[in-house]
C-alpha cells in the first residue's frame, strides 16, 4: 500500500473505481465547495479538485481538497506544472500530505493563454513556469514518497504517503505515439491514470488494446474519462476544438434528434438534450467498463455536479464499496 | 539570426519628439536579414519621420547611418565620431537590443532609443515568415531530440512531450504554432531513433540559461591582462 | 529619373512627400502587360507598404494613387491625373474643415 488512500484501497480490492471532478469557484467561497461536496458525497471513491483549470484563477486545489476532506470525502488534488516551480511543487505536496491529502494528479496544465476565453479575461500575459513537465512531476512525487528525497537530493524524513496519478490523452495527436507516452508515464511512476474524455469508444478500445499489449494496464490503474454532454453544441465544440476528444457522428445526431423532438419551447429544448446527455453518459460508462484494462471511470460534469448522483445510480455504480484500511 | 520587428511608428516618433538632430542607425546583420533594420529600412523610417514632422511644421534634422554589426564595439567607433562631430542629440537604433545597449554604452551622454522590438533567435521558413527556433538555454539538447528544440518550440518547454493539447500537428495555443513535439517525433521516426524518447528525461538544470542570472562567456586565453603589456 | 515605375523603391515613393508634395500618382502598365514576371506584384507590394506608412504618419493612404493603363494610351494619363487631383482637393478640404 503506497498511500492507504480510499481510491488505492478500492483498486487494490479489484473493485471498479469511480472518481468525480469537483470544480472550485473563482472566489473564496468555501460554502460553494462544501455544497458541492455534500451533493456528491457517496457518489465516488475520490473527488478531483481541479488546479486553476484552463488557467483560470480559482480557489486552490489543496484548499478545496482540505475543505472536502473535512466533509468526509476523499480528495484527489491536482497539480499543474504551469504555475509552480519544483520548489513550490514539493513544498505544496509536503503541505498537502501533512493535511491528510493522499491522492495527487500530475498534469502539465493548459497554457495561460487559455484563461482568456469566452467572457473571461484570465491572465494571458502571466509568465508561465513549466520548470518541470508532467512526467518529471510524477517522478518527483515518487522520489519524495519512495526514496525519501527531494528532487535536488536533500533527505525527506517523514515521507508523504501519496497515490500518484497522471493524465493520458489516448486519442491525442500524434495518435500512434500515445500508447508509448503512457508507457513513459508508467515508467516515471504513475500509480493511476485518468484519461481525457472518451466519446469514441471504438477508437479508445483500440488504444487500450495497444496499452494492454505492453502490459501497461497491469502496472497502472487506468480510469476512463467521461465528460457529461449537455447539448449538441457542446459535443460539436469538443469534437472540433478540444484536443484529443473526438465525438462520433452518431452521438451528435442523437443530440440533434433530442433537440428536434423538443419543438420550439426553449426550456424543453434544453431539457431534452440534457436528458439525452445523461443517457449517453450512462451508456458510455457501461461500454468502457467492458474494455480490458479499464479499472474505473473519471466522471466530469462541468458545473453540473448536481446530476452526478443520478448518473452513477443509473450506471449501476452505487453503492460505492467500503474497503477497510489495512 | 536575431529576429526583430519594427516598433509602431507612433511609438518611435514619440521617443524623439524633443530632439532636434537625430541619427537613425541600421544594422547590416540580423536586422537586415529579417528586413527590420537594414539600410533600406533606415532610409524608409528616416523619410517617414521627416514627412511626419514636416506635416506638423516642425524643424528636425534626421540623418542616416548604417553599421555592419551594432554588436561589435570597434565597428561603432566611426558612428560615435560622427555623432560627436555633427552635434547629434539622440540616436534611434534599428539594431537588436544588443545593438541598442552597446550604442548606449558607447554614446555615454547621448540618449539611444530602440526602433525595434527584438523577438527571438530564429530563421525564415518561407518568404516573409520567421519562426523562433532556439531559446538560448545554455545547455543544448538537440542531440536528444533530432535537432528540433523542445524548449524553444514547445509552448510548455516540455522535455517529455507532447502534452494532451497537441492537435493535427499544432499547439493548443493556436493554429499558427506548430507542435514542437509532433515535429520531434516525426523527425526521430524518420531517423529511426524514436526509441530514444522512451527514456524519461529528468528535471532540467535551468541555471545554464537566463534563469541563472545574466550570463557571460569568457575565454581566458583570449583575455588581454594588463600584465601582458608590461 | 527611373526607366520604369517598377524600379521605384519605397524610399523613392516617400521622397516627394518629403519635398512637400500633397499627393503622388503612379501610373504603371496594365495588368499582365509588363514584360517582367514579378515587377507588377512587387510594385503593388511597395505601394501597399507606402499607403500603410502614410496612414501611420497621419497623411493618409489616399494621398497615393496607382493607375494602370496601356503604355501607348497616353491620353488616359491626363484623365487619371484629373481624377486624382480632384480627389486630393476633397481630401485637403476635408482636413481643413475637420
Amino acid at each position: 500500500m503506497k498511500s492507504g488512500s480510499n481510491l488505492e484501497r478500492v483498486l487494490e480490492a479489484d473493485q471498479f473505481a469511480v472518481t468525480v471532478e469537483l470544480g472550485p469557484p473563482m472566489d473564496c467561497s468555501a460554502e460553494v465547495v462544501l455544497e458541492k461536496a455534500r451533493l456528491l458525497k457517496g457518489c465516488a471513491d475520490a473527488f478531483n479538485i481541479t488546479d486553476n483549470q484552463t488557467a483560470v484563477v480559482r480557489l486552490s486545489s489543496i484548499a478545496g481538497a482540505l475543505l472536502i476532506l473535512q466533509e468526509g470525502l476523499e480528495p484527489v488534488m491536482q497539480m499543474t506544472c504551469r504555475d509552480r516551480n519544483r520548489i513550490a511543487i514539493q513544498s505544496d505536496i509536503l503541505g498537502a500530505a501533512a493535511l491528510g491529502i493522499r491522492n495527487c494528479l500530475c498534469i502539465a496544465g493548459d497554457h495561460q493563454s487559455f484563461g482568456a476565453a469566452g467572457r473571461l479575461k484570465g491572465h494571458p500575459g502571466a509568465k508561465n513556469v513549466y520548470d518541470v513537465d508532467s512526467l518529471q512531476l510524477v517522478s518527483i512525487l515518487k522520489g519524495l514518497r519512495d526514496d525519501g528525497r527531494q528532487q535536488g537530493g536533500d533527505p525527506v524524513e517523514t515521507r508523504p504517503p501519496l497515490f500518484i496519478g497522471a493524465a493520458w490523452t489516448p486519442m491525442g495527436d500524434p495518435v500512434d505515439y500515445r500508447p508509448r507516452r503512457l508507457r513513459k508515464k508508467v515508467a516515471a511512476g504513475a500509480d493511476f491514470i485518468q484519461t481525457q474524455g472518451v466519446y469514441d469508444v471504438d477508437q479508445f478500445r483500440g488504444q487500450m488494446a495497444k496499452a494492454a499489449a505492453m502490459g501497461l494496464h497491469e502496472q497502472t490503474a487506468i480510469l476512463a474519462g467521461i465528460i457529461v454532454p449537455k447539448s449538441a453544441v457542446m459535443l460539436r465544440y469538443m469534437d472540433s476544438s478540444v484536443a484529443g476528444v473526438t465525438v462520433p457522428r452518431a452521438l451528435i445526431d442523437r443530440m440533434e434528434a433530442a433537440k428536434a423532438r423538443a419543438g420550439d419551447d426553449k426550456q424543453r429544448v434544453r431539457l431534452e438534450q440534457e436528458e439525452e446527455g445523461i443517457r449517453i453518459t450512462v451508456e458510455l460508462i457501461e461500454q468502457v467498463r467492458e474494455i480490458e484494462g479499464v479499472r474505473g471511470v473519471h466522471l466530469q460534469a462541468i458545473e453540473w455536479e448536481k446530476r452526478v448522483p443520478e448518473i452513477v445510480e443509473r450506471a449501476g455504480l452505487l453503492p460505492r464499496p467500503t474497503v477497510a484500511e489495512a | 539570426m536575431i529576429v526583430g520587428e519594427q516598433k509602431p511608428f507612433a511609438q518611435v516618433k514619440s521617443f524623439i519628439e524633443e530632439y532636434g538632430k537625430l541619427l537613425v542607425v541600421g544594422c547590416g546583420s540580423c536586422a537586415t536579414v529579417c528586413l527590420a533594420g537594414g539600410e533600406r529600412e533606415v532610409m524608409t523610417l528616416a523619410s517617414a519621420l521627416r514627412i511626419a514632422f514636416l506635416r506638423e511644421e516642425r524643424e528636425k534634422e534626421i540623418l542616416e547611418h548604417c553599421v555592419t554589426r551594432q554588436c561589435e564595439p570597434e565597428f561603432l567607433e566611426p558612428l560615435v565620431a560622427r555623432a560627436r562631430s555633427e552635434g547629434i542629440e539622440a540616436v534611434l537604433s534599428l539594431g537588436c537590443g544588443v545593438g541598442v545597449k552597446l550604442l548606449a554604452e558607447k554614446l555615454q551622454d547621448l540618449p539611444v532609443f530602440p526602433g525595434l522590438d527584438t523577438k527571438f533567435f530564429g530563421a525564415t521558413t518561407e518568404a516573409g515568415v520567421w519562426v523562433e527556433m532556439c531559446a538560448g538555454c545554455g545547455d543544448c539538447i538537440l542531440h536528444l531530440t533530432g535537432g528540433i528544440c523542445p524548449i524553444a518550440r514547445c509552448s510548455k518547454s516540455m522535455l517529455n512531450g507532447p502534452c494532451g493539447g497537441s492537435k493535427d500537428g499544432k499547439c493548443e495555443i493556436g493554429p499558427d504554432t506548430e507542435c514542437g513535439w509532433a515535429l520531434i517525433i516525426e523527425r526521430m521516426r524518420r531517423l529511426g531513433t524514436l526509441d530514444r524518447l522512451d527514456e524519461v528525461l529528468p528535471p532540467r538544470d535551468w541555471s545554464s540559461g537566463h534563469f541563472g542570472g545574466p550570463r557571460r562567456v569568457v575565454r581566458e586565453e583570449l583575455v588581454t591582462h594588463r600584465s601582458d603589456d608590461e | 529619373m527611373v526607366p520604369c515605375v517598377a524600379r521605384l523603391s519605397i524610399p523613392d515613393l516617400l521622397a516627394p512627400y518629403e519635398l512637400g508634395a500633397d499627393a503622388v500618382v503612379v501610373i504603371s502598365c496594365a495588368e499582365d502587360d509588363c514584360m517582367y514576371p514579378t515587377a507588377e506584384s512587387r510594385l503593388a507590394h511597395r505601394i501597399a507598404r507606402v499607403k500603410t506608412l502614410l496612414d501611420e504618419i497621419g497623411l493618409g493612404a489616399e494621398r497615393l494613387d496607382h493607375w494602370q493603363t496601356h503604355g501607348s494610351a497616353e491620353i488616359s494619363w491626363t484623365a487619371f491625373w484629373e481624377i486624382s487631383r480632384r480627389k486630393l482637393q476633397q481630401v485637403l478640404a476635408r482636413e481643413k474643415a475637420g
